[in-house]
């Protein structure tokens, strides 16, 4: 991929849908195999239902959720900002793996699991109120 | 999506197809909730032709069996194909969710 491809997505969680298009798009321009598009669908759309059911105080115009995929080298980079309100995942608690029952276990965290578990690198920032969260996946694996 | 549901006496059988929206996992929970008001406990899920499962599926998957699990039913989650088997084992959840190989074989433990 020569340069960046930028995407829009509204606070409607029908957007959602658009994400496989992209995805299988994006996946067959740089020849990623079937588990890498499965990854990158699967941590996109946890982050961005998440942003859509939580992030956002009220229903506006203005909120807006802009995912930039690259790829460099053997990474595929991808950074989802948004003017939700400050979430860090790396702060979140993820699914419980210490060998609790699933039934001791609490249900939610399974999205932020994912995302841990299926990227490479993840770095989080709040500039100026808005949130920007790069990822990255090995495009080898 | 296509959510295919057989009414077989001594269990459900649902048929997920293609990938899980969230219309679809709605109309799902509510299929099963409304089969478990009428006293359904065994649930087989034929997954070989579901291409995608994100964690609001696997959210309802695991609700619905630990509620079956409190009038001693269960579910089960039948010929995963690889991506849904992978986050299955990314989530620890294969022997939770009762992961089987076979339909035939399996829908014979009920009959």
């Amino acid at each position: 991929m020569e340069k960046t491809k930028t995407y829009n997505f509204t606070d409607n969680i029908e957007e959602i849908v658009k994400l496989e298009a992209i995805v299988d798009s994006i996946g067959e321009e740089l020849g990623a195999n079937d588990k890498l598009k499965f990854s990158v669908n699967l941590v996109l759309e946890e982050l961005l239902s998440n942003t859509i059911f939580y992030g956002f105080k009220v229903k506006d115009v203005s909120n807006i959720i802009t995912v930039s995929i690259s790829k460099q080298s053997n990474e595929l980079i991808i950074v989802v900002k948004d003017n939700a309100i400050a979430f860090n995942i790396l702060e979140q608690e993820q699914k419980d793996m210490t060998g609790k029952s699933v039934e001791q276990q609490k249900v939610g965290g399974l999205g932020i699991h994912f995302v841990k578990k299926l990227t490479t690198f993840i770095k989080y920032k709040r500039i100026n109120e808005f949130n920007y969260l790069t990822l990255s996946f090995n495009f080898n694996e | 999506m296509k959510i295919v549901s057989n009414n077989i006496p001594e269990f459900n059988l649902f048929e997920l197809i293609d990938r899980l929206n969230q219309d679809d996992l709605i109309e799902l929970e509510n299929q099963i909730t409304d089969k478990m008001k009428y006293g359904s406990k065994y649930f087989v899920f034929d997954i070989s032709k579901l291409n995608y499962l994100n964690s609001s599926g696997l959210r309802i998957l695991i609700k619905t069996q630990k509620q079956l699990k409190l009038f001693d039913g269960y579910l089960v989650l039948v010929d995963p194909m690889e991506n849904v088997k992978s986050l299955l084992e990314l989530s620890e959840l294969e022997e939770f969710l009762k992961l089987r190989y076979g339909l035939k074989e399996t829908i014979k433990d009920f009959i």
